[in-house]
């Protein structure tokens, strides 16, 4: 069975009742919704789903507030849609946006469009930042149809000027470096024709962050040259401890840094939110490194320790709603520049 | 494979030829150890993204080190280069089987470069 979709219906992010649409291969009289809340707590419930159209189904669901996530599968007689067997979600009061995804083109495997798909609805994401190391697969992907947003890689001395106007022409929302993979430190002067043009253009730059060459030291020596362009740092450092929190202090005195989230425990993560302010820190997850399962993969792939799917559970309950917003994607709308906010 | 003595570093230049239409992107995982010593991938790996040339041949320069430690501490101009390439291809990855080589970062005077034939590990792989 392929997998469906699952999404709110409408507006009203703040109501205690809300539609929810089902567009999916089961269809029958018995087609049912089967959940929880925040993680599959108790009591799991089920209510009867009407169709509408083929291939499109509602149910209204009731006795929302005081929940911040809905987990679900659909159900027909003895069948069910579990989306492939990692189950949808929906957040309660936002749309998540990932600030940070990856998609290697339209094959079938861990990388390939439909394997984010999945993953994006196993952890109620509805649109994401995506970027791949040879641009050239992204353009054999639907990326509106998959509510994309594609960032231009780039590799300095090897991607033209030429294809980072025309990328940026049609549809890419920033830049996307990986010093650490392309072999250059990340303030290098080779970088400057490209932060010119995005000076220019008004997008923000996207820089992955580790030891070694993509140290948070060299890219805050870019941020600085470029005060007015927003440069985010992926994984606020993909190392110890230590960097992290370096890469915090850089925040800190440098205000066009941003700090996205991938792979950092969300007890970091609250940290973060609270050294440098909700405004500059961006969720993000790298998936779908790790096939349809990246949110909940077990054993968990966060540090060792927990699932994303967990983690932005235990984030959002720890935040205010605004807070939740901002971080879990009207950061990443308002600095690529994209539609509206999460909760219309 | 090629060496070159270059700024402080030696070059070795690692191709890979593209054996299908649908290959997404090829990496190139890489530890140096001193010689006869297994190599240490969840600690000491680096990663370099291959980039293409043309439609299907990639090339890396990896720049590599004069001398590594050895066993007993010092330093060494002869070492071992170990590595596999990480192919992506149709949204999975594949990897190569493992490579393992001497590199010997002295000076070779009067010797031509040896530079591998393109494809070289890809037929191997």
């Amino acid at each position: 069975m392929n997998p469906g979709r699952i999404s709110w219906l409408g507006g009203g992010a703040d109501s205690s009742q809300r539609w929810l649409a089902y567009r999916g291969d089961l269809e029958g009289a018995s087609l049912r919704l089967h959940y929880g809340f925040d993680g599959w707590q108790e009591p799991i419930q089920e209510v009867r789903m009407e169709t509408v159209e083929p291939g499109l189904a509602v149910a209204e669901i009731d006795r929302l507030a005081g929940h911040i996530a809905l987990d679900c599968v659909v159900g027909c007689g003895d069948e069910w849609d579990n989306n492939g067997g990692v189950d949808y979600r929906l957040w309660i009061g936002f749309d998540a946006l990932d600030a940070h995804l990856h998609v290697s083109g339209g094959g079938l495997g861990a990388l390939g469009i439909r394997s984010l798909g999945m993953a994006m609805a196993s952890a109620g994401i509805v649109a994401g930042v995506s970027s791949w190391i040879d641009n050239r697969a992204l353009d054999r992907v639907d990326l509106i149809a998959a509510h994309l947003f594609p960032l231009v890689w780039i590799r300095p001395g090897g991607t033209s000027i030429a294809e980072v106007k025309r990328r940026l022409a049609n549809g890419a929302v920033g830049l996307k470096l990986h010093p650490t993979v392309d072999d250059y430190p990340a303030d290098d002067p080779r970088l400057d024709s490209y932060m010119d043009l995005v000076a220019r253009v008004g997008c923000p730059v996207a820089c992955h962050s580790a030891p070694g060459d993509a140290d948070p030291d060299h890219i805050r020596r870019l941020a600085e040259r470029y005060p007015e362009t927003p440069v985010i740092l992926y994984h606020t450092y993909l190392g110890p401890e230590e960097g992290r929190l370096r890469a915090l202090e850089h925040a800190l005195e440098q205000p066009n840094l941003y700090l996205e989230t991938s792979w950092c425990r969300w007890q970091m993560v609250r940290r973060l939110i609270d050294g440098v302010g909700a405004d500059r820190i961006l969720f993000g997850s790298d998936a779908s490194i790790d096939g349809p399962s990246h949110y909940h993969r077990q054993p968990p792939n966060v540090e060792g320790f927990e699932t994303y799917n967990d983690g932005l559970l235990a984030l959002v309950k720890s935040l205010d709603r605004e807070t939740a917003r901002k971080v879990m994607g009207d950061n990443a709308r308002r600095l690529f520049n994209l539609n509206g906010d999460s909760h219309g | 494979m090629s060496v070159d003595s270059n700024m402080g570093s030696h070059r070795v230049v690692k191709w890979f030829h593209d054996y299908a239409d649908d290959i997404e992107a090829v990496s190139i995982h890489y530890v140096l150890t001193a010689v006869d010593e297994a190599p240490d991938w969840n600690n000491a790996r680096a990663t370099r993204y291959m980039p293409l040339l043309d439609e299907s041949l990639r090339m890396k320069e990896l720049r590599l080190p004069l001398s590594i430690s050895d066993s007993q501490g010092r330093p060494s101009s002869r070492y071992a280069l170990h590595y596999y390439f990480e192919i992506c291809q149709g949204g999975d990855r594949h990897y190569s089987q493992l490579y393992s080589e001497e590199v010997v970062t002295e000076p070779k005077e009067g010797l031509g470069t040896d530079v591998d034939r393109p494809g070289h590990e890809a037929e191997r792989g």
